[in-house]
């Protein structure tokens, strides 16, 4: 079983992380026994663990080596193949496979493959999922190739960085990012004689324009009220000084009065009519349909709608989300990681540390097709769509804070979800909707 | 045989009425499917969609081929099918065989327990297949792709019902005659069963022909995907074409669609003439 | 029906000739030995799908027995928990709302499927013009890919724009919030199971119509039968092995319905668990909410039931259904 150099204090610490107390007690042993009878993760499961690499991280071996890249978005390709080619001509020796993933079984197969002792070695993770894997010691720790010629952190946001740190430790490294701004339909703004949206706006601004410009009888909303809380409620919950996790991510801050009237505040705008209703938005996504089809005339939505929602609608432009205490937005990005069991470990990390560089970053910006994390990079993007003032998702990266992530996994997201669906239906009384929302999420947060 | 009263011609216009509305429901998606593949991504974008793209996109199509190499999954994909098709029709006639008209003690408890595949959700199953298959040394191969699904709970029940239905004189005869269990299997419930067989045999490779969870997990280099991962990369994680998507899903179904056009006569009337008439 | 089974037998004699002749040259065995040699030889015939089944099957499912005990979350390795997983199961309400939901979803599924498949076969079993028309029509659902099936329907029920709540709207009738609403949800599967299952069953069930003989019929017409008494009296019984195994298999696919709800019900990646089937489930425990050990016992609690239901089926099959 290959260890790659791992001193037994660090195997100890690893094992110490994986079984409880608790299970020791009962007869842990006889479980694992069971099992490995079976043939099934017994070994294997130790060696994926831990993040043990300071040692061999400095040298690599220098042999011909294949390393694999999974990731999965297959729009992004070519620009994934020309990093692998600069990559190449800095390290002959070492090959990198790409590996693309349908999205919708990404995460099914990455399970699988780390359950099964075979995965990607370097490969994309997202913001929901970067808890889980981190805290279960699937990835690997990347202080080995920060520093002194290696990954800046200081080069990227903070708050990406932030995003990909877990207990202290960074395990990703920003690929690219996404921030929230508000999409409006100036010719419905004309038409309802009510100003543009600015940066200085309130969320009484917005909901007193939201009320102007709803149309009952042509079957026009004022706010496209979005059931994604990335791109709706967590900003709001953020511009007023409210949290959605604590720190750790281990309990909802739901129903703090911060949290709780950005909540009302939302529900009351679908109750009160002036956005589209959640059955309309579950058949029909309203920023293919309603919204470029001049039946929404705001609605707040990530930077990665801004070139399509353009070619559908010249119409539509965006501002700022409006403020309450103060300005926010969440970031989300992607970053780059490597498994933790990867027998290739010293070339992975040399592989991530070269997708952290000036160099590979700028390819990415060349294509112009997402935001690239790096600072400084941004403006092959923003001119990619010159009509549109892209400008305001990149001056939301001062104010931004990290897509809320727990180390349970998703599951408090969508029991979150469900109870939002249920309050806008009308399903809850307005005074228990918070206490609700923050006991679904704690149920999903709680330790099994 | 059937007289032309004007009863009957009357029931024959309303039989024909009722199949053409039933039919006019079962085509409209696939319609859709089809002309949705040809709009441009504006016809995306409005409210009330039409069936008829407002200028028909061939690039769809175009752009399809671009993206993937949709040759070289079609290539895996037909060879996967055959093997899978010819193996699990064999496999499961053969137990289906044994299990309709031999004896022997034992018969029905390891029948049940077959069935019991068909009854747990394949999810939970993945990753011990997973890892047998790492253990093998079969992620990646063809092998990998086609010998853990030819064995067929599924086929082997279908395939029971038909030989029960097959008179037992047959087997009385051939067996007062010496033939042992085999030579009775191969020479003559195979032929008779060739309706049964051919309707097994298709729904098989219909079943390959779109399997997707097997495909994406054990394979991971594109040069051993097969159609029905191709078209799930065009399913985006913000946006999906659904233009593309469906281009890319029609050029997949397309072909199997062609087959049974031609061949549905062999398929389904055919068969009886080596039946029992 | 003498005159039928005089001219089977004529068929068998023939149809053997050879076998027999090369057979009877190896000498006749006595009865027990013969019995000793026919078990041989079943053994023989189901030993390849019964050793691939224990390797890639059997292997798989006694694993994840040992994984039920365990709460193993796929990422780090499993800890032995008892029997906490099948305590938690008796009081898991979403398990129980999961398990009536596709109870609720299966018995219309399967009585309904099992109608049209019939119908259409009986009617393009007939002399009926354009039958090799009708049965490509009614076919082509069965060839139209997952995704191609999920992405259509999701907007023929779109509750607003959509085509059917706009046919529904101009005959005045009400226009249902189809996926959102838990109880049209249902009914909204229901059709799609049926709209892309109906053609497969149809093609089995004309399978099963062509091997009836036809002397049948015509021994029934002489005997002054009419259309409905050959209908009961020899399509049916004749028919009911086929009848069985697509009633069987029709319940277990309606127990394992999962990717449809999947497709249909997500909205910009949030989920909702509004219409949660037993297998939806069992995939969000697993792989979503990282608890593989849990997933494990519910898909076994699952499988178990589905035996002891099928057990039932194989039981009463001897009141209704004829094997030759």
């Amino acid at each position: 079983m290959s260890d790659h150099g791992r001193t037994p204090d660090q195997l100890s610490r690893v094992m110490d992380k994986r079984i409880d107390r608790r299970a020791l007690l009962r007869g842990g042993a006889t479980g694992a026994a069971t099992l490995s009878a079976a043939g099934i993760l017994g070994a294997r499961g130790a060696h994926r663990v831990g993040a043990a690499t300071a040692q061999q991280s400095a040298e690599c071996s220098g042999e011909d080596i294949t390393i694999t890249y999974g990731f999965w978005n297959a729009e992004q390709r070519p620009a994934v193949e020309a990093q692998i080619e600069a990559f190449r001509k800095q390290h002959p020796n070492i090959k990198v496979e790409p590996q693309v993933v349908p999205f919708a079984d990404y995460f099914t197969k990455l399970q699988t493959g780390i359950a099964g002792g075979s995965t990607n070695d370097v490969f994309w993770m997202n913001g929901p999922n970067f808890g889980v894997y981190a805290s279960q010691g699937a990835l690997a720790d990347l202080s080995t190739i920060t520093g002194e010629g290696g990954v800046d952190p200081a080069a990227y946001p903070q708050s990406l960085i932030d995003l990909y740190t877990f207990e202290d430790k960074l395990y990703g490294v920003p690929r690219d990012f996404d921030t929230i701004g508000l999409y409006y339909n100036k010719d419905l703004f004309d038409a309802a004689e009510v100003e543009y949206p600015t940066a200085e706006w309130t969320w009484e601004d917005l909901r007193s324009a939201a009320e102007k410009l709803t149309d009952t009888e042509r079957g026009q909303f004022g706010y496209g009220s979005t059931l994604s809380a990335q791109q709706n409620l967590y900003n709001f919950v953020y511009q007023n000084g409210g949290r959605i996790l604590n720190e750790e991510g281990t309990q909802a801050l739901l129903a703090e009065p911060e949290a709780c009237d950005a909540i009302r505040f939302l529900t009351d705008l679908m109750t009160s009519k002036v956005s589209p209703d959640v059955a309309t938005q579950q058949g029909n996504n309203p920023y293919q349909t309603l919204f470029p089809a001049g039946l929404i005339a705001m609605m707040p939505g990530g930077s990665w709608h801004a070139g399509r929602l353009h070619e559908a609608n010249p119409a539509i432009a965006v501002a700022p989300l409006p403020r309450s205490k103060q300005q926010a937005s969440v970031i989300h990005g992607l970053a780059n990681v490597v498994w933790a069991g990867s027998p290739h470990q010293c070339e992975a990390l040399e592989f991530v540390k070269f997708l952290g560089s000036q160099e590979a970053e700028e390819i990415l910006a060349e294509t112009a097709t997402v935001i690239p994390a790096m600072n400084g990079l941004q403006e092959t993007w923003k001119a990619a769509v010159p009509e549109m003032d892209l400008q305001v998702f990149l001056d939301a990266v001062d104010y931004s804070v990290p897509y809320p992530t727990a180390p349970t996994g998703a599951e408090w997201e969508s029991n979150l979800n469900d109870v939002i669906v249920e309050a806008w239906s009308g399903g809850i009384p307005q005074d228990e909707v918070c206490q609700r929302a923050a006991e679904a999420v704690n149920d999903a947060l709680k330790p099994q | 045989m059937s007289k032309q009263t004007p009863a009957h011609l009357l029931s024959r216009i309303a039989l024909h009425a009722v199949l053409l509305t039933v039919g006019a429901i079962f085509v409209l998606p696939f319609a859709w499917s089809i002309g949705t593949s040809l709009k441009p991504l504006r016809d995306l974008f409005v409210l009330q969609p039409r069936l008829i793209p407002s200028e028909p996109r061939w690039e769809n199509y175009a752009d399809v081929l671009n993206a993937v190499p949709f040759i070289q999954f079609y290539l895996n994909t037909i060879l996967v099918t055959a093997a899978r098709v010819i193996g699990q029709v064999f496999l499961a006639s053969m137990a289906a065989f044994a299990f309709a008209r031999l004896r022997f003690p034992g018969r029905d408890l390891l029948f049940f327990l077959l069935l019991s595949a068909l009854m747990i959700p394949e999810q939970v199953l993945i990753i011990p297949r997973y890892i047998l298959m790492r253990e093998l040394g079969w992620l990646d191969t063809y092998q990998g792709l086609v010998v853990p699904l030819l064995f067929s709970a599924f086929g082997t029940f279908l395939l029971r019902q038909f030989f029960l239905t097959i008179p037992n004189d047959f087997q009385e005869a051939a067996t007062l005659e010496g033939a042992n269990p085999f030579q009775i299997y191969w020479q003559i419930y195979l032929p008779l069963a060739r309706p049964a067989l051919t309707a097994f045999g298709f729904l098989v490779l219909l079943w390959s022909w779109n399997e997707l969870l097997w495909a994406l997990i054990v394979t991971n280099r594109t040069e051993m995907q097969v159609l029905s991962v191709g078209i799930a990369l065009f399913q985006g994680e913000q946006f999906t074409n659904t233009a593309v998507l469906l281009a890319a899903a029609n050029m997949a179904t397309i072909p199997i669609l062609i087959v049974f056009l031609f061949f549905q006569r062999q398929l389904i009337e055919g068969i009886s003439l080596s039946g029992l008439k | 029906m003498p005159g039928v089974s005089r001219q089977l037998a004529g068929v068998s004699v023939m149809a053997i000739a050879p076998v027999a002749n090369e057979a009877r040259a190896r000498g006749r065995a006595g009865p027990r030995r013969q019995a000793r040699t026919q078990a041989l030889w079943g053994y023989l015939l189901i030993g390849p799908m019964m050793l691939g089944f224990a390797v890639f099957f059997l292997f798989a499912l006694i694993v994840s027995l040992g994984l039920s005990f365990t709460d193993w979350n796929v990422l780090a390795s499993p800890n032995w928990v008892g029997l906490d997983n099948y305590a938690r199961l008796l009081s898991d309400t979403a398990f129980q709302q999961a398990l009536r939901n596709t109870a609720v979803l299966s018995v219309p599924h399967v009585v309904l499927r099992i109608a049209f498949s019939l119908a259409l076969a009986i009617a393009l079993n007939s002399q009926i013009r354009f039958r090799a028309f009708y049965r490509t029509i009614f076919f082509i659902p069965v060839l139209t890919m997952p995704v191609a099936t999920g992405t259509v329907w999701k907007w023929l029920y779109d509750p607003s724009y959509g085509p059917i709540n706009y046919a529904l709207g101009q005959l005045g009738l009400p226009r249902p919030a189809w996926l959102s609403n838990p109880n049209t949800a249902l009914m909204a599967v229901v059709i799609v199971l049926l709209w892309s299952g109906v053609g497969y069953d149809m093609i089995i069930f004309l399978a099963g119509l062509q091997n009836i003989p036809r002397d049948y019929y015509e021994a029934a017409q002489l005997d002054g039968a009419g259309r409905w008494r050959q209908f009961r009296d020899i399509t049916l019984p004749l028919l009911t092995p086929t009848t069985f195994f697509l009633v069987v298999v029709a319940v277990i696919h309606s127990l394992q319905v999962f990717d449809l709800v999947y497709i249909m019900t997500e909205v910009e990646h949030t989920t909702t668990n509004q219409f949660p089937t037993i297998v939806y489930y069992i995939y969000d425990e697993a792989f979503r909410n990282f608890r593989m050990g849990y997933a494990t016992t519910v898909a076994w609690v699952l499988l178990i039931l589905i035996l002891l239901f099928t057990l039932l089926q194989f039981r009463l099959q001897r009141r209704w259904v004829h094997y030759t």
